[in-house]
């Protein structure tokens, strides 16, 4: 909250601790929502630059995680929508821990679809599937099961009843386990 | 929320496995389709958790936070400027207002000049400007009308600078 309160004086050395705390949560945010790293890597400067111009405007209601990851996904929603016909994939690298990850090497064990399919030939079928889902069900997707937000949290920075994220989150996974019915069937 | 089978198979999408009831739990575990359907959804979760594993280039990131410092710095900088401004000119307000003024006395300069009469012809200027009616002569001229040369109006300047009357043929 010192750095928070610093950086509404204007403190720039304050603010950049900020954006180093936060840049790797949003931007996976971002890249998730956009499944395109140049798009995410514009709109984390986006944000961050927004967020700071509005500092004054924070009134410490929520915290700043929240704040700031609410500006996000608004200004990532208007984005998507602006952008939408011309949609293109630009993956990041897959950390090589997923080869490891308990969870793959059981699916892996048990499912040959996932077995037969590349890691990258997997990435894409997975962003494409999420690329399917409407903004306000990809977000919950994200935050959710990606970045592991707690509901009460996503529903604070969505301003929308806990009800609601259970309920978008219900559609969402229903209609991935359709995209994805191969993988998960 | 009662422990039917249209129930527990919307909770498992619904809830995370560890917020389920033992209710919900056990009726998970003895009934085959609720089962299956529980396994389904953990397999998709599992799934997509997978995405998380999808890392940005370390150097893009801090190439971000570069630009993202440098623009802060521009942004602080203009607005230091813009106070510093303020504080040196800080009649700065007056100076558009003198310059309003300015601007008005001008275009009532212009109407007053408007409305006098000419010194030269001794006409005023909306007697001076060219009336309709040549005009319509003009553009009736090829029914060979005889269009007396002190009914066309345009001035224009001969090489001895005076002002000359523009006739019709």
């Amino acid at each position: 909250m010192a750095l928070v309160k610093a950086a509404q004086q204007g403190d720039v050395a304050a603010y950049d601790r900020l954006v180093r705390e936060y840049r790797g949560k949003l931007y996976g945010l971002l890249y998730n929502m956009t499944s395109n790293k140049e798009d995410a890597e514009d709109l984390l400067q986006e944000v961050f630059i927004k967020a700071f111009q509005s500092l004054p405007k924070f009134k410490g209601k929520s915290s700043f995680y929240t704040w700031i990851y609410r500006i996000a996904i608004n200004r990532t929603i208007n984005f998507v929508k602006r952008r939408n016909r011309k949609q293109t994939m630009s993956l990041d690298k897959v950390d090589g821990g997923l080869e490891r990850d308990p969870a793959y090497v059981e699916l892996s064990s048990r499912n040959s679809p996932i077995r037969d399919a590349g890691i990258s030939e997997l990435q894409e079928k997975l962003n494409t599937a999420l690329q399917t889902l409407s903004d306000k069900h990809r977000t919950v997707v994200v935050l959710h099961d990606i970045q592991g937000v707690p509901h009460q949290e996503i529903a604070k920075m969505l301003k929308c009843s806990e009800g609601t994220v259970r309920s978008r989150l219900f559609y969402a996974r229903q209609h991935l386990q359709t995209e994805l019915a191969e993988f998960a069937p | 929320m009662k422990c039917t089978c249209t129930n527990v198979q919307r909770a498992v999408y619904e809830f995370d496995p560890s917020e389920l009831s033992t209710e919900f739990t056990e009726h998970i575990e003895s009934c085959t389709q609720c089962g299956a359907i529980h396994l389904r959804a953990t397999q998709l979760r599992s799934l997509v958790r997978l995405k998380a594993y999808e890392q940005p280039d370390p150097d893009a990131l801090q190439r971000c936070t570069s630009e993202i410092h440098m623009k802060l710095v521009e942004h602080q900088n203009s607005l230091r400027h813009s106070k510093t401004f303020d504080t040196a000119h800080p009649l700065s307000g007056w100076r558009y207002g003198i310059a309003g003024a300015f601007f008005c006395l001008i275009l009532l300069n212009g109407f007053i000049a408007g409305q006098l009469p000419s010194l030269e012809t001794g006409m005023t200027a909306e007697e001076l400007a060219p009336s309709r009616s040549p005009v319509l002569f003009a553009s009736t001229n090829h029914h060979n009308f005889n269009i007396p040369s002190s009914t066309s109006l345009f001035p224009s300047n001969n090489s001895s600078g005076r002002s000359v009357l523009t006739t019709f043929d």
